[in-house]
């Protein structure tokens, strides 16, 4: 098990039970994203607080599950994100793609 | 110093603990955090490459630490990584009448190589621009060439007379 579910108002937050997130599990991330998405959650917010480290296998995973979303009229977002990590999302320009919040109060209507 | 990689997923996470260890203490501690992280952006998706990509059972890593740069080098016995992509049939990038190929393309991001020799070529990222903050169905999901890209100063792929391959990367340290 990746990821840790709770609802958060009309959002489900998904917090990612890992640390470092890479080529071992990503595979397994995506699978539970796409069970998520396909049970019919219109907005789920995922969690890295724990998440000390990710690689581009775990990367090519969330963009995966956020083109997966898309195609099913959902939403992801991204919350409690570490410096290094948003680096990393910057430093691939992926943070265009992602809607980032601080935190889960963030996301406008949570 | 040299360190062999077993390429399975089990081995990662410590030989990066075992690799950037070494760089630290070589350096006597005396190296910024940014350039630590990128050593480990590097050192991972070098690793990753070889599982995923190599076909074989290990590589060979080479580290080296001038006064100004730390130079990173992963060698494999296994298929040519090239060949293949510098096919003259592939269809034309843009960019190719200055020796410059379109490796992939998506909405942020496009990788591309540019051969140096018969030999070797070197890669690096150009920024597409106009990307609006939504996605869209053309983004990729292959980012490992890319980090290595954009946490360097210099990313190489040479296939080596022996017919081995090099993949080399170089990280100022100031």
């Amino acid at each position: 098990m990746i990821l840790e579910n709770k609802k958060v108002g009309h959002i489900l937050e998904a917090t990612i039970l890992i640390t470092e997130a890479n080529l071992t599990n990503a595979e397994q991330f995506k699978q539970e994203m796409f069970d998520l998405i396909n049970k019919g959650n219109q907005h789920i917010s995922l969690n890295f607080v724990r998440v000390t480290y990710i690689d581009s296998s775990f990367l090519g995973a969330m963009v995966s599950s956020l083109k997966h979303a898309l195609g099913k009229g959902a939403e992801i977002y991204l919350t409690d994100l570490k410096k290094d990590i948003i680096d990393l999302l910057r430093l691939i320009r992926v943070d265009k793609v992602f809607k980032i919040y601080e935190r889960i109060n963030d996301i406008t209507g949570a | 110093m040299q360190f062999i990689f077993e390429h399975t997923a089990g081995a990662l996470l410590p030989f990066l603990h075992k690799a950037g260890q070494h760089i630290k203490n070589t350096l006597s501690n005396n190296v910024t955090e940014i350039v630590m992280h990128k050593c480990k952006f590097v050192l991972t998706e070098l690793c990753t490459n070889g599982i995923k990509h190599s076909g074989e059972p290990q590589s060979i890593f080479d580290i080296t630490i001038s006064e100004k740069t730390i130079t990173i080098q992963r060698t494999d016995a296994g298929a040519a990584f090239f060949p293949a992509t510098l096919n003259p049939k592939q269809e034309a990038s843009p960019n190719q009448s200055q020796g410059i190929i379109t490796l992939s393309e998506d909405d942020i991001n496009r990788l591309n190589m540019q051969p140096i020799d018969s030999k070797t070529v070197r890669f690096f990222v150009d920024e597409v621009p106009s990307t609006s903050k939504k996605n869209s169905p053309t983004l990729g999901e292959h980012f490992g060439l890319i980090i290595i890209c954009q946490s360097s100063n210099n990313f190489t792929y040479t296939r080596l007379a022996n017919g081995e391959n090099q993949f080399r990367v170089s990280i100022a340290l100031a």
